[in-house]
């Protein structure tokens, strides 16, 4: 299981689509909202999944860019 | 789920993946910009709105990144990093964002041990207390104290005026001996005072950033993003990384150079060479604020070639500050030090060295060197030290916002608790030296101490303290360790340390947290309580004071170790022994203790500790003797509101408190006076000088030879911090990096037959350890040189090391050493 912390930018533009589209992507949490952009963690099954659902968010439109903060891979957790 | 995870799981409060959600949306929201302002209260990330944050500097390195802690039914459930803290402004390295794991592994010490049959078996405290008694009223001159660079500030206040004050002795030394002691030494040689003078916003400013031997991305990851992310915003800082193997930081360099085990002082020889050259002693800004300087003597013995053949006799502190030296001999001791004759010593390239030369000769440049144990742990680590300083007066790179040489320390209070409160043998609070009457009778005064008392005799430093515990007949018979770990952290473990077996007359106490190598040695073991289970205020690299407020308490019988000192010096008053009084009679913390309308309540009694804020009291007891050496502390209350002020913090008209970034540098710190520009007030030489110094190259106490082929370097990884008593119990960093090995080439694994995972023991003159290979993994020697880490308490890489120290700062060269490899 991989769990990990982002933070989302969001073309403002855009920001009512795009949030509405990543509350629906499965295993991602959206926390709080600063300057433009969010929190979040991701929940994923393994490391391989983690990589998809990256490039699942980066496809959302609206979604500028995705930064990492940290990522407990836990082998322990099923 | 293993065991281990179940119990931190349950200890927790939470499960564990809402923990691992918890944390990762902590650091992320801390990522976030900032919109309230500064002393806000945190945004909520956490698990429910039952959670109490607090601020709290983390509990590992020297950098004292801001952490807030999340709190619930007396336990911690979740971290941040503090987006309020100037350190770290919202980051943290993965050992902060698991610090708060630290209090709950399996094994915490919960009841004071004593060993009987060769066991430790449950006692009382008040057994606990007696037999400390006991012990120091029977031979108060045989007892010392090894502190540390963890010891809170007030911890370590109360253990230097039990020894110093009470005892009327000054063997007490801080374990900061093996950290940073070279380059207190440094300063002290070349501005006359302690402690650097810049800060971390030069790491914003810098155009140039040198690495000399030390491993930013790993060992201050926070710090060294500060400079990876301005390049990443397209700032361009040129990175160079003088090292003695390639290492994550190397990834980062724009030039990664090489250099031979302790020759880096020929390279700073070779850069004040070309500067020199340049005509920078023409300037006039050294002329106007620096004199040039030399030791006063060639410490070698005759027919030596090696520090380790110095003069002892020849070696006294007064010499610390040197001599003169003419203009002319300055040139002239600088001329074997050409770049091609450095490269030649060093394996720098010339071009190198130049380029180095060119860059701090360049005034649209701001360089800034920094460096941490590779400089310290060296028998010459108070002269490179003091050359580099020397280089950056050279070149004018020295005094303005990214132009400065900076120490980093290791530890998070090794400058606030170690240097400021002088918790060193030979010294007094507020850094006073203990070898000079004046300052002996100010704290006496301070103290209400009958003049005299305070011994004019420097202490036993570290290596003595321990070589004299572990001699028989030696001058300490009874030692209390607090908060450091001795048996994995001295050099040549088995001399300093082991030895100790063979001497069942002598004591060893010692107060931890966890079971460890010295647990494993001692006679008594005291069950401490730990980081925010009790008040403190740190002192971290750039001169910043932190404070935090107890948040959980201590599980079992874990008690402060500040309250283990006071408590075993009322007992020692109580017997009535003369040194616990004071001149009235009083005893030694009564004043320090008391109430405004002096009635004293039984704060050595652990059920009343906690009625006043004892940290507070004890802190503005020492806070006066700051104001000597202009290192001025604030109020106590001011660090309860801030998150860390840098000293001297001085008292504005308005009644605010302002801090210094930049000392010695007028319009930044208020000790100088208008129009000097800059003003070394402390100067050796008193005409507010600092110096430029020559110190020669020579060879290190023990080199490769035929016998013992290799150099051995030792160091740490990012994943644990020192010897591991700490992280080594966090699950994930444990299983991060869950063993120690040995990084070696290529070229010499296949000479030896060796693969990565294979065995290898290496061997030294002093003892041997087998470790599993790494080859080509993430640090990577050159040809001829092997690394080690030393955390892991399983794989004592200190059996191996050398205890030969710097003859100023008494430091030892455990970094490197001569050693044999074979297969295992």
């Amino acid at each position: 299981m991989a769990i990990g912390g982002l933070v989302i930018g969001v073309d403002p533009a855009m920001e009512t689509t795009a949030v509405e589209s990543l509350r629906q992507v499965s295993g991602l949490s959206l926390g709080v909202r600063r300057g433009g952009r969010w929190s979040a963690v991701l929940e994923t099954t393994n490391a391989a999944q983690w990589r998809q659902a990256e490039d699942t968010l980066l496809a959302i439109p609206g979604v500028v860019d995705i930064e990492v903060a940290c990522i407990h891979y836990d082998e322990d957790v099923a | 789920m293993s065991q281990s995870n179940t119990t931190i799981q349950q200890g927790l409060g939470l499960d564990r993946r809402a923990l691992l959600k918890a944390s990762a949306l902590a650091a992320a929201s801390a990522m976030l910009p900032s919109e309230g302002q500064a002393g806000d209260p945190p945004a909520n990330v956490g698990v429910d709105g039952d959670v109490t944050w607090a601020k709290a500097p983390c509990r590992f390195c020297g950098t004292g990144c801001g952490v807030l802690i999340g709190t619930k039914a007396d336990r911690i459930v979740a971290v941040q990093a503090d987006r309020d803290n100037d350190v770290n402004k919202g980051l943290c390295c993965m050992k902060g964002y698991h610090v708060g794991l630290i209090l709950y592994g399996q094994d915490r010490l919960t009841r004071p041990l004593l060993r009987q049959d060769g066991e430790l078996k449950p006692i009382s405290w008040d057994q606990a207390l007696d037999l400390i008694a006991d012990r120091i009223a029977a031979a108060p001159q045989k007892f010392a104290m090894y502190g540390s660079g963890q010891w809170t500030i007030p911890e370590g206040y109360a253990a230097n005026k039990f020894v110093k004050g009470g005892l009327g002795h000054n063997h007490i030394d801080p374990n900061a001996r093996l950290c940073m002691a070279s380059a207190a030494a440094g300063f002290n040689a070349t501005y006359g005072v302690d402690e650097p003078a810049g800060c971390y916003d030069d790491l914003d400013h810098c155009t140039v950033l040198i690495n000399w031997g030390n491993n930013p991305a790993e060992m201050h990851p926070v710090l060294f993003s500060r400079v990876c992310d301005r390049r990443l915003r397209g700032e361009k800082i040129t990175l160079i990384d003088l090292t003695t193997r390639r290492t994550r930081s190397s990834e980062q360099a724009d030039h990664v150079w090489l250099f031979k085990p302790n020759t880096d002082l020929a390279i700073a020889n070779g850069i004040a060479h070309v500067l020199v050259a340049k005509g920078c002693l023409d300037k006039p800004w050294v002329q106007k604020h620096f004199r040039l300087r030399q030791r006063v003597a060639n410490y070698i013995k005759a027919g030596g070639t090696h520090t380790a053949d110095y003069d002892p006799e020849a070696i006294h502190p007064k010499n610390l500050a040197g001599k003169d030296i003419s203009r002319e001999e300055f040139i002239a001791a600088l001329a074997d030090y050409s770049p091609e004759q450095v490269e030649k010593i060093s394996g720098v390239p010339a071009s190198g060295i130049r380029l180095m030369a060119e860059l701090m000769a360049d005034p649209a440049q701001r360089v800034l060197s920094w460096w941490c144990m590779g400089f310290n742990q060296h028998t010459r680590g108070t002269a490179i030290n003091s050359l580099l300083h020397s280089i950056h007066h050279l070149s004018g790179q020295w005094g303005k916002q990214g132009a400065s040489a900076f120490s980093l320390t290791g530890q998070p209070s090794a400058c606030g608790t170690a240097r400021e409160v002088g918790t060193f043998a030979h010294l007094l609070p507020g850094h006073l030296p203990v070898l000079d009457p004046h300052y002996r009778g100010l704290v006496e005064d301070h103290w209400n101490l009958p003049h005299g008392r305070i011994s004019g005799k420097i202490g036993f430093h570290t290596v003595k303290m321990w070589d004299e515990f572990c001699t028989a007949g030696g001058g300490i018979d009874t030692l209390w360790v607090q908060v450091t770990n001795p048996g994995q952290t001295l050099p040549n473990r088995n001399k300093l340390f082991l030895a100790k077996r063979n001497h069942p007359e002598k004591f060893l106490i010692c107060s931890d947290v966890y079971p460890n190598a010295t647990t494993a040695l001692a006679d008594l073991v005291l069950p401490s309580a730990m980081y925010v289970e009790k008040n403190g205020m740190y002192g971290n690299a750039e001169r910043r004071t932190q404070h935090w407020f107890k948040m959980v308490k201590p599980p079992g019988e874990a008690r402060d170790d500040a309250w283990q000192t006071i408590a075993v010096s009322r007992r020692l008053f109580d017997r009535g022994m003369p040194g616990m009084k004071d001149k009235d009679g009083q005893w030694l913390f009564e004043r320090t203790l008391a109430d405004a309308d002096g009635s004293l309540p039984p704060l050595w009694d652990w059920d009343h500790y906690y009625d006043r804020n004892v940290d507070e009291r004890l802190f503005e007891e020492f806070r006066p003797l700051t104001k000597v050496k202009h290192k001025d502390l604030a109020p106590y209350g001011e660090y309860v509101k801030a998150h860390g002020l840098r000293w001297p913090v001085v008292k504005q008209a308005d009644g605010s408190w302002k801090e210094t970034l930049w000392r010695f540098v007028e319009g930044s710190d208020p000790n100088v006076e208008p129009g000097k520009g800059l003003q070394f007030y402390h100067s050796n030489s008193k005409d507010d000088r600092a110096f430029i110094w020559f110190h020669p190259y020579e060879h290190a106490p023990e080199e490769p030879d035929e016998a013992y082929p290799f150099w051995l370097c030792t160091g740490r990884v990012i994943e644990h911090w020192h010897s591991g008593t700490m992280t080594m119990r966090v699950p994930q960093l444990r299983r991060s990096m869950p063993a120690a090995y040995i990084e070696l080439h290529s070229a010499d694994a296949s000479r030896l037959n060796v693969r990565s995972g294979d065995p290898v023991v290496v061997e030294s003159r002093r003892g041997s350890l087998r470790l599993p290979a790494w080859i080509g993994g993430r640090g990577q020697p050159p040809e001829g040189t092997v690394f080690v880490p030393f955390f892991d308490e399983r794989l004592l890489i200190n059996d191996v090391t050398l205890d030969a120290h710097d003859p100023f700062s008494k430091q030892p060269d455990f970094k490197k050493c001569a050693v044999r490899l074979r297969r295992g």
